[in-house]
């Protein structure tokens, strides 16, 4: 079995995509090779891309979707003659709740079938936002969970669906969870880290500006 | 009415009204950086779009004509939603039930979009439809439209 793994990142190698790779590679016992699409000529990289038996590719969501440098990618990946070919994808997002990446996972499945390659699944982790900012021991069990994704993607070939869906958690937030993040403590909590960027950055007086009026 | 224009297809154009030909114009492609919301804020690294946000913001209708690209919106249209973000605050809110970023601004355009209706079958027009409409559901445009022309052939 001969695995690419493409890392869609807009920040390739310095961002939270990366660190999901790494993470993943780690419970591999060979390494696979890793490509970064902000390095590479999408026409090019579709051509290589037919020399693998499986595609990963792993991405951050931007806007409910791939970020566009995928998508110039996806433009360019042509039809397969035959289903030989293998295709998952790993999803990290920003908002809590992984159903934001619902609209994008719809379309991968769709774009599988559309190229004939046989669809691994969609693993999409929320709540991500932090994993390159803050100390890693905040993000142990999900750097544990992406190595076991690993571990068993050596196995087996494909995507542990129970890790899948642990990653996945949470898919929708409930009402009682809405009802506590719209508190004014909590909402004020969730400002914590955005102001004290703002603030380091000298910024924290300008958060508001609407410079396009 | 202040519209704007963004097209990948058709000729036309209004008076009075801002032009995005997506045809002529290659958008710079998010670099991920997140300067515009915790170095400048509102304002992104690239100055490509200045004009666009200008526009778009004071607009009261922008009007969109989309070609459909590998069954999605072209990798053009998707970089400028990803140049997006400057428009709208890091903070988010759970009002609606789910993670939605604050505006930045006091109102958003409405949004009408004519596409090419090309789509192979009709689970990947409504795959599309759902993405624009959650879009610029999340952008904060209180009336979006859309419209498909030139049904294609589809199981």
């Amino acid at each position: 079995m001969k695995t690419l793994m493409l890392n869609g990142s807009p920040r390739a190698d310095h961002g939270n995509t990366q660190l999901f790779i790494d993470h993943f590679q780690s419970g591999l016992t060979t390494p696979l090779p890793v490509r970064y699409l902000l390095r590479e000529n999408p026409t090019t990289l579709a051509l290589a891309m037919k020399e693998y038996d499986t595609i990963l590719l792993v991405m951050p969501l931007y806007i409910h979707a791939m970020p566009g440098l995928v998508m110039k990618l996806f433009e360019e990946l042509k039809p397969q003659s035959s289903h030989h070919q293998k295709i998952g994808f790993i999803v990290q997002a920003g908002f809590i709740e992984s159903a934001t990446a619902r609209y994008l996972e719809n379309y991968l499945s769709a774009l599988a079938h559309r190229l004939n390659y046989t669809y691994l699944g969609t693993v999409i982790k929320g709540d991500a936002a932090a994993c390159s900012i803050l100390p890693h021991f905040f993000f142990g069990r999900l750097f544990k969970q992406l190595k076991a994704l690993g571990v068993a993607y050596e196995k087996t070939g494909s995507f542990d669906p129970l890790l899948v869906k642990k990653l996945g958690n949470l898919v929708y937030l409930s009402k009682f969870q809405v009802r506590l993040l719209e508190s004014r403590l909590v909402s004020r909590l969730n400002q914590v880290g955005w102001n004290w960027i703002l603030k380091r950055n000298g910024c924290f007086e300008n958060r508001y500006d609407r410079p396009f009026l | 009415m202040k519209t704007m224009i963004v097209r990948e297809y058709n000729t036309v154009m209004l008076p009075d009204s801002y032009l995005l030909d997506l045809n002529t114009h290659q958008i710079k492609g998010c670099c991920g950086c997140w300067t515009c919301w915790w170095k400048t804020p509102g304002r992104c690294i690239h100055h490509d779009l200045d004009c666009f946000y200008h526009h778009y913001i004071t607009a009261e209708k922008v009007t969109f004509y989309l070609t459909v690209s590998q069954g999605f919106i072209s990798a053009n249209l998707k970089t400028l939603f990803d140049r997006m973000i400057p428009l709208f605050l890091p903070y988010t809110n759970y009002g609606s039930g789910e993670s939605m970023h604050d505006p930045r601004y006091e109102r958003y355009p409405d949004i009408e979009i004519y596409y090419q209706d090309t789509f192979f079958n009709t689970a990947e027009k409504q795959i599309f439809e759902d993405y624009l409409q959650r879009t610029f559901y999340q952008f904060h445009s209180k009336t979006i439209h859309l419209t498909g022309e030139t049904p294609g052939v589809r199981s």
